[in-house]
């Protein structure tokens, strides 16, 4: 590992999915990174969500329909 | 889709700590370099939408330049589309095998789930039945009268009181803003599907700094608005030319803190408004004619990304879009340089209207006030009046769709 570099913690989620009704569907578990820890330039530099708009997603049920 | 984000392949060098419960014995110093993005990375989603990009690129998918989340295939007249929502794919086409064997064709790559008919989409109920497809949130509009105890409320027939007036400092107690501020972004979610309520909650939001008592009150009154409609909805009835048409509004100095107006537009096919605003206006308009000028300007701008859209859809619009504004002056303007006095101190983005209308991209047509369907999004209404543009408009309850 390089020398400038700082590992990041990670810890696991754990989740209880139901089901409609209450009764326990599955046990989920996920491990997920501190996103927190991570440092701008360092550990990302660009970031970007794919987010439809709402308009064009509206659009599109309106063309559909 | 499931797990999205583990799809993504990582171009920055990460390093991460062992996890709890798998620390190799004799190892604990070392960490992991990942290859491969995890959960809760600021870049996890960016990498996941260039690795689901390029496979649907790949597939021979065309992007939308003007919505980098909109897909497309056209072979003859089949065509299917494709919206990325972060790991929700919504998928639509005229062609059942085409969709089927793409379905297919994901599932070789990703591990992910077929909903089947889109029945329910970021928290929007859907359905599709003969006469078009209606989208509404009752379930979501309940859960904000049980969120704020106002099940047992009484209803009201309009969202905002036609008298009233808002501004910063009313004098009334403040409120805990925590609270207005939790109320406010619960309706403006509800919005989605609810145009007849943009007005009142945009006008709300802009006191989310300073609630006060009267505030509260009036956000209050909107959920017993809710209260009475919870079913409603927008309903997209079928129809055969798709052809874009606008309305574009505005109020005059509406807000008595800084006299500024208040622009509203709103799209339709013909059927239910698709794509619609409300929001107050950046300058001080100095007449009633720039108010709506200002209001046609931010409609022409929404023109021209929906006729961008829609031609990568396959549906260009061959004429100019009709946009209907109810104010003659402001039409001369954009038709005329003749209006010098009245104009001069205009900025000159404005001028930008002319320009596109000559190209006949957008054409100011010229309607009655009684016409004017952004006439909900711009100002508070009487009873009669909401109900008619509410109407107008494509929203209305789950039960009467049948007659709209």
């Amino acid at each position: 590992m390089p020398e400038h570099k700082k590992p990041i913690g990670v810890k696991w989620v754990y989740r209880t999915k139901l089901n409609v009704d209450g009764t326990i569907n599955k046990h989920k578990a996920r491990l997920v990174v501190k996103g927190y820890a991570q440092i701008f330039g360092v550990d990302f530099s660009e970031t970007f969500a794919p987010i439809a708009r709402l308009d064009t997603i509206r659009k599109l049920l309106a063309v559909a329909a | 889709m499931k797990s999205a984000f583990l799809n993504g392949y990582l171009q920055e060098e990460i390093f991460v700590e062992q996890p709890k419960g798998f620390v190799v014995r004799g190892e604990e110093e070392k960490v992991y370099l990942l290859k491969k993005a995890l959960y809760g990375l600021k870049q996890a989603p960016r990498a996941w939408y260039s690795r689901i990009d390029e496979h649907l690129l790949k597939l021979d998918f065309k992007k939308s330049l003007s919505e980098s989340t909109l897909y497309f295939r056209n072979s003859n007249s089949d065509y299917i589309v494709v919206s990325l929502y972060v790991d929700d794919l919504f998928v639509t086409g005229n062609n059942q095998s085409m969709i089927d064997n793409f379905k297919s064709e994901m599932m070789k790559v990703f591990e992910m789930t077929d909903l089947g008919e889109m029945a329910y989409f970021l928290g929007m109920e859907v359905q599709q039945n003969q006469y078009g497809i209606f989208i509404c949130q009752q379930k979501y509009a309940k859960e904000i009268l049980k969120k704020f105890k106002m099940e047992e409320c009484k209803s009201m027939p309009t969202p905002i009181n036609v008298k009233e007036k808002f501004c910063k400092d009313d004098g009334a107690d403040k409120v805990d803003e925590a609270i207005y501020r939790s109320l406010i972004g619960c309706l403006m979610y509800l919005t989605a599907t609810r145009p007849d309520i943009m007005h009142a909650v945009s006008l709300l939001s802009r006191f989310m700094h300073c609630a006060s008592e009267v505030h509260f009150k009036a956000a209050k009154r909107v959920v017993r608005y809710i209260k009475g409609t919870l079913s409603y909805g927008i309903q997209f009835s079928c129809i055969e030319n798709f052809d874009l048409q606008g309305y574009a509004d505005s109020d005059w100095a509406g807000s008595c803190d800084d006299m500024k107006s208040t622009s509203g537009y709103c799209f339709s096919f013909g059927s239910g408004i698709f794509s619609w605003c409300s929001k107050k206006q950046e300058i001080i308009a100095q007449s009633t004619a720039e108010a709506e000028y200002v209001a046609a300007i931010a409609a022409a701008n929404q023109v021209l990304w929906l006729r961008k859209i829609l031609a990568d859809l396959d549906m260009e619009q061959k004429k100019a879009t009709r946009v209907n504004v109810d104010n003659q002056a402001a039409i001369a303007i954009s038709n005329n340089p003749i209006f010098h006095g009245k104009t001069k101190h205009f900025k000159l983005k404005y001028y930008f209207l002319r320009e596109i209308q000559k190209n006949e991209e957008i054409q100011l047509i010229y309607c009655r006030t009684e016409d004017q369907l952004a006439d909900i999004l711009t100002k508070p209404l009487s009873k009669t009046r909401f109900e008619i543009l509410r109407n107008k408009i494509g929203v209305c309850s789950k039960r009467c769709k049948e007659e709209c």
